[in-house]
């Protein structure tokens, strides 16, 4: 029997969240290593651009699992860090904003 | 409709092929790049109905894919959909200058992204409609110019022109017409100089358009006068006339080049060549005469157009009516 469009599409949606958890666990390591160079703050601007990649990828898809906080939380980070790439010394604030996107992936991740 | 999206991110491509094919779409094809895209797209023998590209991605990012897409044969008109996470002004401006037709941003609804698919389906459908359309159209018009296209020498029925009739009815006419009634009767050839450069160069239609407009200038010169013309082909038109008065060929040839030239008729085809009327001989039918003569000695004044046209009298009085010289007059006349 035909599934409606809606069900067959959470259907698919469950089916791949195994992936989604994986890759989000990814991300984090990936996030925190980031993190690391920059507080380490031999190479800042790898170290945001790599935050930013991160963010961008985290905030593509995190609503459609069911994550719409960690998405929204994720978009303000990539904007935020793309900002402050964009300035000469890089600024500041932008450790608590990748800190703050950790506690949330890692909200994620753990559940 | 086969769809070719396009994003870096592999959970991207896994929840739009999940999305779209909750919509009804099956035909997906994925890449991860534009690189690969690229490569998709120059070896598909058809192209992709329709393009979900990510923008931003490493290398050339999609809005530089959108643009090298549409610049390809066959995807001018290929409905190009971007997705973006961001929804600032200048990505979307960039994209749609680039000739995206539309953008969905992430995190999207399925619904919504399966709404403009649909919308894109339909886009495509339409243009394949109409693309059908215009090919029928283009077919009925190569079949018209073919039904219209007619040799030189060719006689041609004008139609929607005041006294103008086939070649064959205007011989059956003249076959028909009693003794009597061919009395006061004047057979003139009428050539208009110059058509033939058309004829060549014209389509058939346009010519076809363009001997309508000779008629009818012919036909307003012959104004006020009972007349059939008919076009016989090689450029000439047979006159018949019939009631008394005199008939000046002169002034015929300049009413109808005049009328002609007012009509603006060779505008637009290019100045081939200058149209002129030139008459020949008029030949009155004199009441001794059959039918079967009759149609004789219009195609004489057909055959003496081209053999002397500079020699003829230039004005031709046509006698009165048979209806004047009664029916025992003419018997009298024969007997």
């Amino acid at each position: 029997m035909m599934q409606n469009p809606p069900t067959a599409y959470f259907d698919a949606i469950e089916a791949l969240r195994p992936r989604f958890r994986a890759a989000m666990s990814e991300h984090l390591d990936n996030l925190e290593d980031a993190l690391d160079a920059l507080l380490d703050g031999s190479d800042i601007r790898s170290g945001l651009q790599r935050a930013i990649f991160i963010a961008h990828r985290v905030s593509g898809t995190a609503a459609t699992f069911g994550w719409p906080a960690l998405g929204e939380i994720a978009r303000e980070t990539e904007e935020a860090l793309a900002a402050n790439l964009a300035l000469p010394d890089f600024g500041d604030g932008y450790l608590s904003r990748i800190e703050d996107l950790v506690e949330a992936l890692d909200e994620a991740v753990g559940q | 409709m086969r769809i070719l999206a396009v994003d870096d991110d592999e959970m991207i491509l896994e929840i739009l092929k999940a999305s779209l094919m909750a919509s009804g779409y099956h035909a997906i094809d994925t890449a991860m790049s534009a690189p690969e895209a690229m490569a998709k797209i120059e070896a598909s023998s058809e192209p992709y109905d329709c393009l979900l590209l990510d923008i931003q991605m490493p290398g050339m990012d999609g809005i530089e894919l959108c643009a090298w897409i549409k610049r390809r044969r066959g995807y001018a008109s290929t409905p190009v959909i971007m997705v973006t996470a961001m929804s600032e002004r200048s990505f979307i401006q960039r994209a749609f200058a680039a000739g995206a037709t539309d953008y969905v941003t992430k995190p999207f609804d399925p619904l919504e992204l399966g709404t403009r698919v649909g919308l894109a389906h339909r886009l495509v459908e339409e243009g394949a409609r109409t693309r059908e359309k215009a090919l029928e159209a283009r077919l009925l018009r190569d079949q018209m110019e073919q039904d219209f296209r007619v040799a030189w020498s060719d006689p041609v029925t004008v139609f929607g022109v005041a006294g103008a009739i086939g070649q064959v009815n205007l011989e059956n006419y003249l076959l028909q017409m009693s003794r009597s009634g061919l009395f006061s009767t004047t057979v003139l050839a009428v050539r208009v100089d110059g058509l033939e450069a058309y004829h060549r160069a014209l389509t058939p239609s346009d010519f076809y358009f363009l001997l309508a407009d000779t008629a009818e200038a012919l036909s307003t010169a012959l104004r006020g006068r009972e007349f059939f013309l008919s076009y016989a082909g090689s450029g000439a038109f047979v006159v018949v006339i019939h009631g008394p008065g005199v008939i000046s060929t002169e002034e015929l040839e300049f009413a109808a080049s005049g009328a002609l030239e007012l009509m603006g008729a060779t505008e637009g085809f290019g100045a081939l060549a200058e149209l002129r009327y030139r008459c020949g001989d008029p030949h009155r039918i004199g009441v001794m005469r059959s039918g079967t003569s009759a149609v004789r000695t219009m195609h004489a004044a057909l055959a003496q157009l081209d053999r002397n046209p500079a020699d003829r009298s230039g004005v031709v009085e046509a006698a009165p009516r048979a209806a004047s010289m009664g029916l025992t007059g003419l018997l009298r006349k024969l007997g």
